[in-house]
């Protein structure tokens, strides 16, 4: 049973490119790209019980504009070494007016590696290259990522959901007393 | 019900200076847990081309400790060093990445707060490998006074047992499992061939 997982980061996904090019997929080291497709956990959180005073702060509150704070880890075993990068995904869900639709952007945060062997990674004294995330489905909340950057067979990594807006448990104010947290919100302020 | 979080950062280590000898740095061991096997991730067992699928060999070398499959690994550390006399406080976060190799350790980000002038001018406090095998890192903390220090490491993230949510994983909550309460869109594909 996971020790930690109900606390911080979840896994989201894990690969291991030493399945990759026997399936007769493409072959890193000719070129081809690696990816797969992961989705942001995107459910409206229904833990909220707010109350029907429209003076509360947290009245209406949406969920129609979210973000998402991702980790990757991913290691080489032959040019061998391990990057960890942070990203920081927004997405929005306009139901009407002009710009009506679902949107979705990727933002990079910070890197940091380790080059156990000089060439893991595309080498250097920079940060690494991969994996990189773009946007694939705004509408389906899916991320697709590119792995690689040792040996083609010899990558593996996961990806890790460490917090934001997603079904997440709400512990502000609610009829039900936390036994140990103040859940009070102040009013509005002047 | 909600699926991601039931409370965030956990608090993994405590140290207190309280005794210390006032000549001595203060050096304090702990063990991170990235070493364990993920073992809510669950390999599929049949299928077209199942044995490629991006989680399959992913499970396989989780239970390896040598060559290519070695589980390399890395976690995310919040640490917060304080001095209550010489007053002064310090926040880091750091990744320990673990691999065949040993590891290393990363600093991700620093910041210093509400420093008396004679807090801790010396460097405040550093991480360090003590024993890779078994995941064992060192705090040193610079001195404020001898008897007025404090620190606390918060789990942020990362490579420890965690909850694994994708394809096949089988949470006994549902997690990851079609028909519980869960946007089963939330699966990670096989590879975009």
């Amino acid at each position: 049973m996971a020790l930690i997982g109900q606390h911080g980061g979840k896994l989201l996904a894990v690969f291991n490119t030493n399945t990759y090019a026997s399936n007769g997929g493409h072959d890193g080291s000719n070129g081809g790209d690696m990816l797969f497709d992961f989705y942001l956990p995107t459910d409206i959180d229904d833990t909220k019980t707010f109350g029907t005073n429209t003076a509360d702060v947290e009245h209406g509150f949406p969920a129609t504009y979210q973000s998402h704070y991702i980790a990757t880890h991913t290691s080489g075993s032959y040019y061998w070494g391990n990057c960890w990068k942070e990203f920081l995904i927004h997405r929005q869900v306009i139901s009407g007016g002009g710009s009506a639709g679902t949107y979705m952007q990727i933002h990079f945060l910070r890197e940091v590696i380790y080059r156990g062997h000089s060439s893991f990674n595309g080498g250097g004294s920079g940060v690494g290259a991969l994996p990189t995330l773009a946007v694939q489905s705004a509408a389906n909340a899916q991320v697709r990522m590119k792995v690689g950057g040792d040996y083609w067979n010899s990558n593996s990594g996961e990806v890790y959901y460490l917090g934001g807006s997603a079904e997440t448990s709400w512990i502000g104010n609610t009829p039900q007393a936390h036994p140990i947290y103040d859940t009070t919100i102040g009013d509005w302020q002047e | 019900m909600a699926v991601i979080s039931h409370g965030q950062s956990a608090l993994i280590a405590t140290f207190s200076a309280e005794g210390n000898d006032a000549s001595a740095l203060k050096k304090m061991d702990f063990v991170v847990p990235v070493g364990r096997v993920i073992d809510s991730v669950i390999a599929p067992t049949s299928g077209t081309n199942y044995t490629q699928d991006p989680i399959y060999l992913w499970k396989a070398s989780a239970h390896a400790n040598s060559g290519a499959n070695y589980r390399m690994g890395a976690i995310k550390l919040g640490i917060h060093a304080t001095g209550s006399y010489n007053s002064g406080q310090e926040y880091k976060e750091f990744v320990y990445f673990k691999h065949f190799n040993g590891g290393a350790i990363a600093t991700l980000s620093t910041q210093t707060g509400d420093n008396s002038s004679t807090f801790d001018n010396a460097g405040n406090f550093s991480l360090a490998i003590q024993t890779a095998s078994s995941d064992t890192l060192r705090i040193t903390q610079n001195k404020d006074y001898r008897t007025a220090n404090e620190v606390k490491v918060y789990y942020l993230g990362g490579g420890c047992d965690v909850t694994f949510v994708g394809r096949n994983s089988g949470q006994a909550s549902g997690l990851g499992s079609v028909g519980a309460d869960y946007d089963d869109r939330w699966y990670q594909s096989f590879w975009i061939v």
